[in-house]
């Protein structure tokens, strides 16, 4: 988005803005996210590792969760079935690597909505998050 | 001009991510060709992952580059696909190099020549994203006989199947998952009775994508079927048509060139063989348990611990601890007023209570102090991890075969400290394995086990770091000192002779002495023992050797825990007070004028049988005492392992100091390190014993010179 360009906040006035947890182990990553999706009108929250992502999505559940793959200790796949098994609601987008396909294949299959590959433009982050969340449950 | 359109608290964030991951990365890659293991090679990839993504969203495009190629590599390494060689372990080090290089380029901000295209190209056959867009090898054995069974079982079904064909935009992101998740949706649409590529292709994701073809045996019409599926992310066009007994031909046709895209058709009359990986996929058993979800009872506590931490800036410990600093003169202050006011209103119920609060203030000062000093250690673990590579390096170059042990990596000392210490420690090992360590048959010969060994090891003794740097090489050639000593007029060939072992390894601190065999290429850096030294004493380290010929070397450096807060002993002299490290004093004592000797024209003293020179702490203000006293106080101090005696006026007493540098204006002071605010305001100032020494020792030399 240009500087200058006035963003289009996704919700109305009065409305609640979607929100969506951002969970990876990258601290640059996740800030770089949080600033484009809080421009495109969503509120975001943070975690650094899986069990912190269990937590938030159990006690705040958020709306969309972008999981990165790629994490110390439990990785996304882990994370993605624990939010299936106990929340199988809340939609899941997973952060990839290039090349990393049986992983996302693998998180398709699990229930994951839709994969982001690394590094995503701003644009293209928001039309995928905008587009899960457009879409209906499955 | 690099410039990035983040703001500086992004970069900072960016920089600091990015040299905790390349110390990682480091750290890794050494003990990898050590001994491989699965979880250094994902913690690897890991990294190199992060740092693609992190610098590709900052749109920092060459580091992306190069961390694309290190993260296919070690993708393939770690799933098995290649072996680890020690060419990739060089590659691997060398894209590390480059990465340092690339960091280095953004601090100063000015681009640097750096070649990528170079090692892009070593990497360039490991990368995924070009395979995909390579032909890939017939491994799955598809013949057109059987497609053409499925095409006639589907064509005897009510209702017949339909065939769909998908393409995808050329800028898609792994076109291969798109087309995976095509299928699932198909799926719930009908029964998929055959793709191409097949589904377990595309979840291997090792295969040439042009178009997916599906044979769908679905009751859904064309026209429901091309929306639902046109729906799925990044899906360019959706072909739908029933198989009809005409057009059988026609698609068998298409599957056939979708087969040749692949890499051709296989000899004829042979089935589908699938692989034992597309076995293990296609059994429908659960998919494989990933063997990182596994979470350990140690990293789910090391996932308590992260959760439970959070950064602050170095700027910030920094100002809390001078903030806890003016606190500390504050309160020693108020200890003084309370003590003067216990004389005008001695047993003033006010007075009293104001010396208990002042008591109790003191306490959680300290407390305070303690505190804030530790959230501002560090592991040294910070420069040791620099150390493997470094020996790794050394060794291979100079043909040595050297085992290095690591102790202590986890001891904790403050955070600027260990910024000083780096060089003089990485010094003194490149010293160890270059000129400490012999060539194997060196050793051999002197029946010694052909592999040398280096210790690096670092533990706390009180408020003091100890680090120790030993090699059991040849030692430290004691006469080529004493000869070069004599030739540089240092001493005479008779005084030679009379002087200890110690003081000869002194010698190897003097700025441009060195033996030739004992430091040549010092490093080939320039940077000599002298500089270790200072570099050392500049934060109040001392540093001690002791060689044994033949046996080896140890080199032991002592370092304060901290640089903000020191302990001293507060002597007055000329009206000026001094704070001298009460870690290098060992006592005080009063001398009488008689008790002082001269010797090899240097006063000195006799302690319990020692033999202890002395130097006048007047001698910083460039003169001798005027008046001979009858008795003077003499504070004893060890330094490099010698006792020297420092006269001083009077003694003032034990207090803890707060350390402030004298600022650029008043620049350098010989002798001084610092100065401090003492609790009445006054300002004292903090004796550096090693540069004072130092003072003494050349206007010593010049009045030998003025003599001769």
């Amino acid at each position: 988005m240009n500087p200058g360009e006035s963003f289009t906040p996704v919700c109305e006035e009065g409305e609640v803005p979607e929100k969506i947890l951002i969970v990876d182990d990258a601290v640059f990553h996740r800030m770089k996210c949080k600033k484009a999706l809080s421009e495109g009108g969503y509120e975001t929250d943070e975690a650094a590792d899986g069990q912190e992502a269990l937590d938030k999505v159990q006690s705040t559940p958020p709306d969309l969760v972008l999981l990165d793959i790629t994490m110390p200790g439990m990785d996304g796949i882990a994370v993605l079935k624990c939010i299936m098994e106990k929340s199988p609601a809340v939609r899941v987008v997973m952060f990839t690597a290039q090349g990393q396909h049986s992983l996302i294949a693998q998180a398709l299959l699990l229930g994951a909505r839709d994969y982001i590959t690394k590094p995503a433009s701003d644009e293209k982050l928001l039309a995928t998050v905008r587009r899960v969340l457009k879409g209906g449950r499955t | 001009m690099l410039r990035f359109n983040i703001s500086p608290e992004e970069m900072k964030v960016f920089m600091e991510e990015l040299e905790e991951l390349l110390q990682t990365f480091e750290r890794d890659v050494v003990a990898l060709e050590k001994e491989p293991s699965p979880s250094i090679l994902a913690e690897m990839f890991r990294v190199a992952h992060t740092i693609k993504g992190s610098s590709g969203s900052l749109g920092h495009q060459r580091m992306a580059h190069l961390t694309h190629g290190m993260e296919s590599l070690l993708d393939q390494l770690r799933q098995g696909k290649i072996a680890l060689s020690r060419e990739l372990v060089d590659l691997l080090l060398e894209s590390l190099d480059i990465l340092r290089l690339l960091k280095k380029e953004m601090e100063e901000g000015k681009e640097a020549p750096i070649d990528l295209d170079a090692i892009l190209q070593e990497f360039s056959p490991y990368d995924v994203t070009l395979m995909e867009k390579k032909p890939a090898a017939p491994v799955r054995r598809i013949s057109l006989k059987s497609i053409e069974e499925k095409l006639q079982e589907s064509l005897s079904r009510t209702p017949p199947g339909s065939f769909i064909k998908v393409t995808f935009p050329d800028d898609c992101d792994m076109p291969v998952v798109r087309a995976f998740q095509v299928c699932l949706e198909a799926k719930k649409h009908g029964a998929l009775s055959f793709s191409l590529p097949t589904e377990e292709q595309l979840k291997e994701g090792d295969v040439r994508l042009q178009s997916l073809l599906i044979l769908l045996e679905t009751s859904r019409a064309k026209d429901e079927l091309v929306p639902l599926l046109s729906a799925c992310p990044e899906v360019r066009q959706v072909e739908v048509r029933k198989v009809t007994k005409k057009g059988l031909s026609a698609l068998l046709l298409e599957f056939a060139q979708s087969l040749e895209a692949q890499g051709g058709e296989p000899p004829a009359g042979e089935g589908t063989e699938p692989t034992p990986s597309s076995l293990a996929c296609s059994r429908g058993a659960p998919p494989p348990q990933h063997p990182t979800s596994r979470v350990s009872a140690t990293e789910a506590a090391a996932l308590q611990e992260k959760i439970s931490s959070v950064r602050v800036s170095v700027e910030i410990l920094d100002t809390l601890m001078n903030l806890v600093g003016e606190l500390v003169i504050d309160r020693t202050r108020l200890g003084q007023l309370g003590g003067m006011m216990e004389t005008v209103a001695e047993g003033s119920s006010v007075v009293e209570d104001l010396i208990g609060t002042t008591a109790h203030m003191s306490k959680i000062t300290t407390d305070l102090q303690d505190q804030i000093m530790k959230a501002r250690l560090v592991p040294i673990d910070m420069i040791f991890t620099k150390i493997p590579r470094l020996v790794r390096d050394l060794s291979r170059r100079g043909g040595k075969e050297v085992n290095l042990t690591i102790l202590g990596s986890e001891t904790e000392l403050d955070r600027a400290v260990i910024e000083e210490i780096g060089d003089p420690l990485i010094h003194l090992v490149r010293n160890a394995v270059d000129h400490g360590i012999e060539a194997p048959e060196v050793r051999r010969r002197s029946g010694k086990p052909s592999t040398g060994t280096v210790l690096v090891s670092a533990n706390h003794e009180e408020n003091y770091i100890v680090v120790k740097i030993q090699d059991d090489g040849k030692g430290i050639d004691l006469e080529g000192i004493r000869e070069k000593g004599v030739e540089r007029g240092i001493f005479s060939r008779e005084e030679s002779r009379r002087i200890s072992e110690s003081e000869l390894i002194e010698l190897i601190f003097l700025p441009g002495f060195s033996t030739a065999r004992e430091i040549t290429d010092v490093s080939g850096r320039g940077v000599g023992m002298d500089i270790v030294k200072t570099n050392l004493q500049k934060i109040g380290g001392v540093i001690q050797v002791e060689s044994v010929r033949e046996k080896g070397t140890t080199f032991t450096i002592r370092i304060p825990l901290t640089l903000a807060i020191m302990q001293s002993l507060l002597v007055s002299c000329r009206e000026t007070i001094f704070a001298i490290p009460l870690s290098a004093i060992v006592e005080i004592v009063h001398l009488q004028r008689k008790d002082l000797r001269l010797a090899g024209g240097r006063e000195v003293f006799v302690l319990r049988g020692e033999v202890v020179s002395l130097a006048w702490l007047l001698e910083l203000f460039d003169r001798r005492a005027e008046e001979p006293r009858e008795e003077v106080s003499v504070v004893v101090v060890t330094f490099a392992g010698r006792k020297v005696g420092i006269a001083v006026d009077s003694l003032i007493g034990k207090q803890e100091v707060v350390i402030k540098t004298l600022g650029l204006y008043v620049g350098d002071i010989q002798g001084v390190s610092g100065a401090t605010v003492l609790g009445d305001g006054t300002v004292g100032l903090i004796l550096d014993v090693a540069s004072f020494l130092n003072v003494v020792a050349q206007s010593r030399r010049r009045e030998v010179a003025k003599v001769l």
